[in-house]
């Protein structure tokens, strides 16, 4: 090419790139894919992939509940919304503990088992990888170890505090989708209930809420949190009621989990106002949960014993 | 031994000169062989602390998992478990990184500088070059890692306060034995691939591929329909099982230490494959033209 000739090619694509971003960055602005409307770098960074990351740490913490025994993909794995970990944490859904782990399969597999957790514990529990300690085992004559051994591991289950170890991956999945209530509430759970954390479960919680307003799970564990820890009748009340309020508006009781918070709010509102005093609105919750319960015949009993006790009431 | 700029020159007269001088017989032929080896790895291990890989690898390492136990949540001081599970995922990242690099590169470099010719010149056979490469790679490894682990069992104890030692032990030994394995599959490759780039990438998927896989190949060989169950179930014996070797779990969640016994086999499987390995480079390598 001739050397006269380079200077010109330079300014003329110089000149049609200028032109370029003239046209595409007021498109790119508008368009909706872009990720510049975010002031959230992790949000910026990933994109929708975030959600995968949380959901992976979500579930690395309930490896973290189990000591690290945790199936790999290759085995029957629990299904993510349904882990071990939330257990009473309140989210209304199913969980299960992991799968019994079978006989190995060959040699290296039985040998390999030394080698990483392969002993059912939870966060607590003392460990040690000999199956005598798994779960299902039943202590019998033959066994090597005494009693005794397993007395001293529950007896260390109270006091190691243990459990604080899941926060991280919780404060990591909230983090990476703040929209996903069961990180906030399964945190919260551990929080206020083994770690003596009230402030920072109620804080937690709040935190889920201003990312998802009114969701009724969120609001439900808040409720739980005035009733348990700070014994605010009232403000449970109102903030179970707003929750139950929410629900109706929001979802149905077709999906096995939204039923199980339902009935949850409703016996614990129930309870309330028993333990109130006021009998014939513990009732006219109870009936509420007659419609979608299938235990029908209990709940009626329990609702006759409160309308006869609201009956002199009135 | 000096070394100029990228280059390996070794000083015979300060390093190997020496070497079975006065000594005759089986005796002196194995005085003299072990010598060679160890006078080899000396040179290794000098290379690897005059360069700066281990130092810039410890020091992120370092940083990264500071930084990362610094973070607050919940104001819970003493949660510990992730902070040691990153710190040894760098430090498995960081090891593998000096083992492979550092191995695939020595025999290609003397090649490459022609310093070979001089060292085979000497009272040193082809088969103590591959031992004493191999034997320096390991070495200045091995120290690597107990620096490396040093830092994590006092990482661990100012979190905690625990001082696990049997379990960091028992994990610093099996991953240098694991990576012994690397090692002389690594200087095996520098034999085989044409270029040290070529062997590094190979040896890394290889042994990713086993640490993420290694467990698992059995379980997906019997849902598969034969020959194709026997093909893989028969990979599954033959390779070797470098994920045994990751105990980080175990050190990280506070497991009891693995049986002595068990440990001690584990160790006799890495000698073995680390064996098989070097003796195919010494049999390749006698055969192999040097020019």
């Amino acid at each position: 090419m001739p050397r006269g000739r380079a200077p010109f090619i330079g300014g003329l694509l110089l000149a049609l790139g200028l032109g370029l971003v003239t046209w595409l960055e007021p498109w790119y602005q508008s368009w909706s894919g872009s990720r510049t409307g975010s002031a959230n770098l992790l949000s910026v960074a990933l994109g929708d992939s975030r959600r995968l990351f949380a959901k992976h740490f979500y579930v690395k913490a309930d490896a973290y509940f189990h000591s690290g025994y945790y199936p790999s993909i290759f085995d029957q794995r629990p299904d993510e919304d349904k882990l071990h970990m939330a257990a009473n944490a309140g989210s209304g859904n199913h969980q299960e503990d992991l799968p019994a782990r079978g006989q190995p399969n060959d040699w290296i597999d039985r040998f390999g088992r030394y080698f990483h957790p392969s002993v059912h514990t939870h966060l607590g529990d003392a460990k040690c990888n000999d199956p005598h300690h798994a779960h299902e085992h039943v202590h019998g004559p033959d066994c090597k170890h005494d009693d005794n051994d397993h007395d001293a591991h529950d007896g260390a289950k109270a006091e190691t505090r243990e459990q604080r170890e899941l926060l991280p991956w919780l404060k990591l999945a909230a983090t990476l989708d703040p929209d996903r209530p069961e990180t906030y509430i399964t945190a919260a759970y551990w929080l206020r209930s083994h770690l003596d954390k009230v402030a920072e479960a109620e804080q937690f919680i709040r935190e889920g809420l201003q990312h998802i307003p009114g969701e009724p799970e969120l609001l439900f564990e808040l409720g739980r949190i005035y009733r348990e820890n700070h014994k605010d009748i009232n403000r449970s009340r109102r903030i179970w009621q707003a929750s139950l309020s929410q629900f109706r508006k929001t979802r149905t009781t077709e999906e096995t989990e939204d039923l199980l918070l339902y009935a949850q709010m409703l016996i614990n509102l129930a309870k309330l106002e028993e333990e109130a005093g006021d009998y014939a609105k513990a009732a006219d919750y109870l009936k509420d949960l007659l419609v979608v319960s299938p235990n029908k015949a209990a709940l009626q009993k329990s609702i006759d014993a409160l309308t006869a006790k609201a009956a002199p009431q009135k | 031994m000096s070394a100029t700029t990228g280059k390996t020159i070794i000083d015979f007269r300060h390093d190997i000169a020496p070497i079975g001088s006065g000594l005759s017989g089986h005796a002196s032929a194995v005085s003299s062989a072990f010598n060679n080896i160890s006078a080899i790895g000396g040179v290794v291990v000098k290379e690897l602390l005059r360069r700066k890989d281990f130092y810039v690898l410890f020091v992120l390492t370092a940083i990264i998992t500071v930084v990362m136990g610094s973070v607050n949540f919940f104001n819970e001081t003493k949660i510990v478990r992730y902070v040691k599970e990153l710190c040894l995922l760098l430090i498995w990242v960081s090891s593998l990184v000096i083992a492979v690099t550092t191995a695939a590169r020595q025999i290609p470099f003397e090649r490459e500088n022609r310093t070979l010719f001089p060292l085979l010149a000497k009272p040193v056979t082809r088969a103590q070059v591959v031992l004493g490469k191999f034997w320096g790679c390991w070495l200045a490894v091995g120290l690597a890692l107990a620096v490396f682990y040093v830092f994590f069992l006092v990482l661990g104890a100012t979190r905690d306060g625990e001082w696990p030692i049997a379990q960091t032990f028992q994990a610093l030994t099996l991953h240098w034995f694991m990576l012994g394995v690397v090692i002389a599959m690594t200087v095996l490759g520098s034999l085989v691939f044409a270029a040290p780039s070529s062997n590094n990438t190979i040896t890394f998927v290889f042994v990713l591929g086993i640490l993420l896989m290694g467990r698992h190949l059995n379980k997906v060989a019997l849902r598969l329909d034969e020959p194709s169950q026997t093909l893989l179930y028969s990979i599954y014996y033959v390779v070797p099982h470098l994920e045994l070797y990751d105990v980080r779990d175990l050190l990280v969640h506070g497991w009891s230490s693995i049986p002595w016994l068990v440990w001690l086999g584990a160790l006799a499987y890495a000698v073995v494959y680390a064996g098989l390995f070097l003796l195919g480079a010494c049999v390749l390598f006698k055969r192999k033209s040097v020019n």
